[in-house]
């Protein structure tokens, strides 16, 4: 059985009753097994290796064992190593006094310490560490089973268990216990988190998290994922019993996506809570509206089709449920037709909305179904001296029935053709140190004029003007509003790219109306003959820096609006800030003038620590809204992620909470090896 | 002042940017990417590049009131793209281009939605706008 | 550490006999070159090659009947009962009874093979060592011998 086992040396030679002696690099290769060592003797008779350290036995690179002597079978797979080291993955390291191989399978350890940690000097008490009786190494299961495990923070006895099973480094998948975590919260005190993992075949798993804190909640967490040939899907819940409410409180997201033939996908979304503050108390989700929806959808280079239904459940207090639409059904198609190349492209489209809000009240609980047809064509030509010329026409019908609201007949049909014809020259210039200059200026003349019922409206409540349209057919977002009148959208943007990938780029824009017809709103920006200027200048990097502002300024340049961003992401550190000015807008439940500025950044002080910190704070009410720091020590064998987060929200529903947060994940232990870049070396370097 | 017209028969970048063929779009988001860059890239010959792209996009909340009422969102988007040269598959340019849209969360749900999508629209139309720029200006290096 | 080189230890006493298809003397420098299918027998010990330079010990520059040493060359082949060695060059020393084998030497011994690059045996002690880089496949001895 153990042909084919080769032997390589410095020196052999055949003793008197055949047994083979080999001195000096003495190497052994069997079916994917490698063992060095000094000196090995072979006694056909007994057929086993007589091995003398210090030796290496590696079977794949990812089990490789050190020891001072051992005798083995010339297969390698069963045997006795003595003073040995287990090294699983480059990662764990088993010291034991003997270890025994079994059969190719299995290693058993006696009297072991088993650490992933970095032990430079003999004897160093590394950071944590197991000691055990006996270990159990399973390849093929890629576990470890640990027998009177004591488990030890630098060297201090912490917990003790008779029996203990964890996964090898090189195990990606198993049902067990992931590493705690606590989390300390001003309204659920302190709590700790054991989530345990179970696979359900090689396709779905659940997470099931008990959260007990002291007294203050028992809450359950269930996470279940199932992954399809053709698509995913993955829900999460929660339920609670704390002293917060009364009665148990739970919550429910679940979504998917599935491919279906002939490129149709289908996705859904479910969300619902028993309470609004349920999901900011245990810190689920911020979201301050549910949306449960089902969605086909389907896209190709010239065609849509999309149908979507929708339920919300709005968590907002500043909202009477009763009056917002919460059952909408969206029907749309799109479709594009290319005669030929010179003839422009013409468009279809043709779309259904219908909602319904709870109430019946009149004009507060108004419900709409609404048929939408649209016909639009484009062409462009390049004219010799540089020139673009681009028209737009469009003819777009739209027929509601409108239940619950008397200021409006039932049925109500509108009229809206529309023509649009741009001009833009664009110019480039290469500048002397490779730099490259694009000037363009651009000029639009648009006209709509909607004939027939006014109609209700229901989706453009709140237009916004910005480089994305500044020449657009109609500024406003749905189609209940079309932007009406003759007006002349002018523009320029003229940026400098330079060689070394540096971009800097500025925008300016407005719009001229013919004549106020008095359809924006005050704080738009495009009220009134003229709108605001829109300015945007951008500086864009090839280091991932990038440094942008957009800002609407009134004739007197005067701010109506404005929003500056800044995003560098570098080796040692990544952040993201944003400042935000915006003037008060009633409809957007602004009553007062909105100054912010939120940052969210990593910084990697050195190898091992690296700290986080975000925060949004409020400058017209002089207050943060809320604010994070976190600190993270990685090296080799531990993550210790410390966080620390404040909401300073103040109102009947929503507490301000305060949460602590303390992970602490053992590396070494299943597939969550930290990078290298982490891991200390000896040499300190 | 050293400008000339970018297209037209002496144009630097009308040769080159007369003739991209455009990846197919898979979802709306990039449905309406192409359909921007159609408008600006629209050219007769037959293609000899091909543009090929990534898009990116994710949402952060805006102007918070004290009652952790979120009142408008930014929509920030990235594009990588890569202009692939049809006749050795060689990577003739490449680069990302990014920007952001803002939009208001009313209460209203429909109209919260309609500016939620129009937000997606605009900031397509930014990106494919700041992409064409980029490939109009550094045309001379990559469209030989 | 000694490779037992044939059952009994090998008797250096014994009248070495020399065949070959050609002979060349040369008496002051006391040298002798056998030529074509030259075999050595000297008691169990058998060793062939293509060419075996013979130099005599030399007393005040007479050549006296004693063999100093042997030099083989091309295929050369030592066999000593169940053992047998081959390799591109071996060199005899007869008063120390070592031969050193070297050039890709084979050792065929019992059921066990050793390759390497050099063997040096010791006739009197019967050991033999194999040396550089020597890789061999491990053979147990069948239960049943």
């Amino acid at each position: 059985q153990t042909a084919g086992v080769t032997m390589i040396a410095d020196r052999m030679s055949i003793k008197s009753d055949d047994v083979l002696v080999a001195e000096g690099n003495v190497e052994v290769f069997y079916d994917g097994s490698h063992l060095r060592a000094t000196r090995i003797t072979y006694d056909p008779d007994t057929d086993r290796l007589k091995i003398e350290g210090p030796l290496t036995l590696a079977s794949g690179e990812n089990i490789v064992l050190m020891a001072s002597s051992a005798d083995l079978d010339p297969a390698l797979t069963s045997g006795i190593l003595q003073s040995a080291r287990l090294l699983l993955d480059q990662q764990m390291q088993i010291a034991a006094a003997q270890i025994h191989r079994v059969d190719d399978r299995y290693l058993v350890l006696d009297k072991t310490v088993a650490s992933s940690c970095r032990i430079c000097v003999k004897d160093e008490v590394p950071l944590w560490q197991i000691r055990a009786s006996r270990v159990v190494h399973d390849e093929e299961e890629q576990q470890i089973y640990f027998e009177n495990a004591r488990f030890e923070i630098a060297g201090v006895p912490v917990l003790y268990l008779p029996s203990l099973r964890l996964p090898d480094p090189t195990l990606k998948r198993s049902t067990g216990f992931l590493s705690p975590s606590i989390r300390i919260t001003d309204a659920l005190g302190t709590g700790i988190k054991f989530p345990y993992f179970i696979t359900l075949g090689d396709h779905a798993d659940l997470t099931v998290t008990p959260y007990l804190s002291t007294g203050q909640t028992r809450t359950l967490e269930l996470r279940y994922r199932h992954a399809f040939r053709n698509g995913r899907m993955e829900w999460n819940g929660a339920i609670s019993k704390d002293d917060i409410e009364d009665d148990p409180r739970s919550y429910i997201f679940g979504n998917g996506r599935f491919e279906l033939p002939r490129d149709f996908v289908l996705e859904f979304q479910l969300q619902d809570t028993s309470d609004p503050s349920y999901l900011l108390d245990y810190d689920y989700s911020d979201a301050d509206r549910l949306e449960s929806n089902v969605k086909l959808t389907r896209v190709t280079r010239d065609e849509i089709i999309r149908t979507e239904a929708i339920h919300y459940n709005p968590l907002r207090s500043d909202i009477d449920k009763e009056f917002v639409p919460t059952k909408v059904l969206d029907l749309g198609y799109e479709l594009k037709i290319r005669p030929s190349q010179s003839a422009g492209v013409f468009g279809v489209e043709a779309g259904l909305l219908a909602f319904e809000r709870d109430s019946s009240d009149d004009a507060d609980g108004r419900d709409i179904q609404r048929l939408h047809l649209g016909a639009d064509w484009t062409n462009s030509w390049t004219f010799d001296n540089g020139l673009l010329l681009t028209a737009d026409a469009r003819l777009k019908f739209d027929a509601y029935n409108v239940d619950d609201d008397g200021s409006f007949d039932n049925q109500l049909t509108r009229l809206t053709p529309s023509l649009a014809v741009e001009m833009r020259y664009p110019l480039v210039k290469s500048g002397y140190n490779g730099a490259s200059y694009v000037l363009e200026p651009v000029l639009q003349l648009a006209w709509a004029d909607p004939s027939g019922d006014d109609v209700p409206n229901d989706d453009s409540l709140s237009p916004v003007l910005d480089e994305g349209n500044l020449f657009a057919l109609d500024r406003f977002a749905g189609e209940d509003v079309v932007e009406r009148g003759l007006r002349a959208n002018l523009g320029v943007g003229w940026t400098r790219y330079s060689a070394n990938g540096w971009s800097f780029g500025i925008d300016v824009g407005r719009v001229f109306y013919e004549r106020d017809l008095d359809q924006f709103d005050q704080g738009s920006g495009l009220d009134g003959y003229t709108s605001d200027w829109l300015v945007s200048t951008k500086i864009f990097s090839s280091k991932n820096l990038t440094i942008s502002n957009r800002s609407l300024l009134d004739d007197t340049l005067g701010l109506s609006s404005s929003q500056l961003r800044v995003d560098w992401q570098q080796a040692k550190f990544e952040f993201e800030t944003a400042y935000v000015w915006l003037a008060k807008n009633a409809l957007e439940g602004r009553t007062e003038d909105s100054s912010e500025w939120d940052f969210d950044g990593t910084y990697r002080f050195d190898r091992n620590w690296s700290g986080r910190a975000e925060w949004r704070y409020d400058f017209t009410q002089d207050r943060a809204q809320e604010a994070g720091l976190g600190l993270i020590y990685k090296n080799e064998c531990v993550i210790v992620d410390l966080s620390v987060s404040r909401r300073f929200t103040s109102s009947d529903t929503v507490r301000p909470t305060t949460d602590f947060g303390i992970d602490v994940t053992f590396g070494g232990f299943g597939n969550n090896a930290t990078g290298q870049s982490y891991r200390r070396s000896c040499t300190g370097v | 002042c050293g400008y000339q017209p970018a297209h037209g028969t002496r144009g630097a970048a009308s040769a080159a940017l007369g003739n991209i063929r455009i990846q197919d779009p898979t979802d709306e988001a990039a449905f309406e990417l192409v359909e921007q860059l159609e408008r600006r890239l629209s050219g007769e010959g037959n293609p000899t590049h091909e543009l090929r792209y990534t898009i990116s996009t994710n949402r952060r909340r805006l102007a918070v009131t004290e009652e952790e009422i979120t009142t408008g969102y930014n929509l920030n988007g990235r594009v990588d793209f890569q202009i692939v040269d049809l006749r050795d598959q060689s990577i003739a340019t490449q680069g990302s281009v990014s920007n952001f849209s803002t939009y208001s969360a009313t209460a209203n749900t429909v109209a919260a939605r309609a500016s939620e999508r129009d937000a997606r629209r605009r900031l397509m139309v930014m990106l494919a706008d700041d992409l064409t720029a980029r490939l109009i200006a550094t045309a001379g290096t990559w469209a030989t | 550490a000694n490779i037992n080189f044939g059952e009994a230890a090998h008797d250096d006493t014994k009248p070495v006999e020399i065949v070959a298809d050609s002979l060349s003397m040369d008496q002051n420098t006391g040298s002798a070159v056998f030529e074509g299918n030259v075999l050595v027998v000297q008691d169990t010990l058998r060793l062939s090659a293509d060419r075996i330079a013979v130099a005599y010990v030399m007393e005040d520059g007479e050549m006296t009947g004693d063999i100093d040493t042997m030099t083989a060359t091309g295929n050369v082949l030592l066999v000593n009962g169940e053992e047998t060695a081959k390799g591109a060059q071996a060199i005899y020393t007869v008063q120390e009874e070592v031969i050193v084998l070297t050039g890709d030497v084979l050792l065929n011994q019992g059921r066990s093979a050793l390759s390497g690059q050099k063997l040096v045996v010791n006739l009197d002690t019967g050991n033999g060592v194999m040396e550089g880089r020597v890789r061999t496949v491990l053979q147990p001895r069948a239960k049943s011998e």
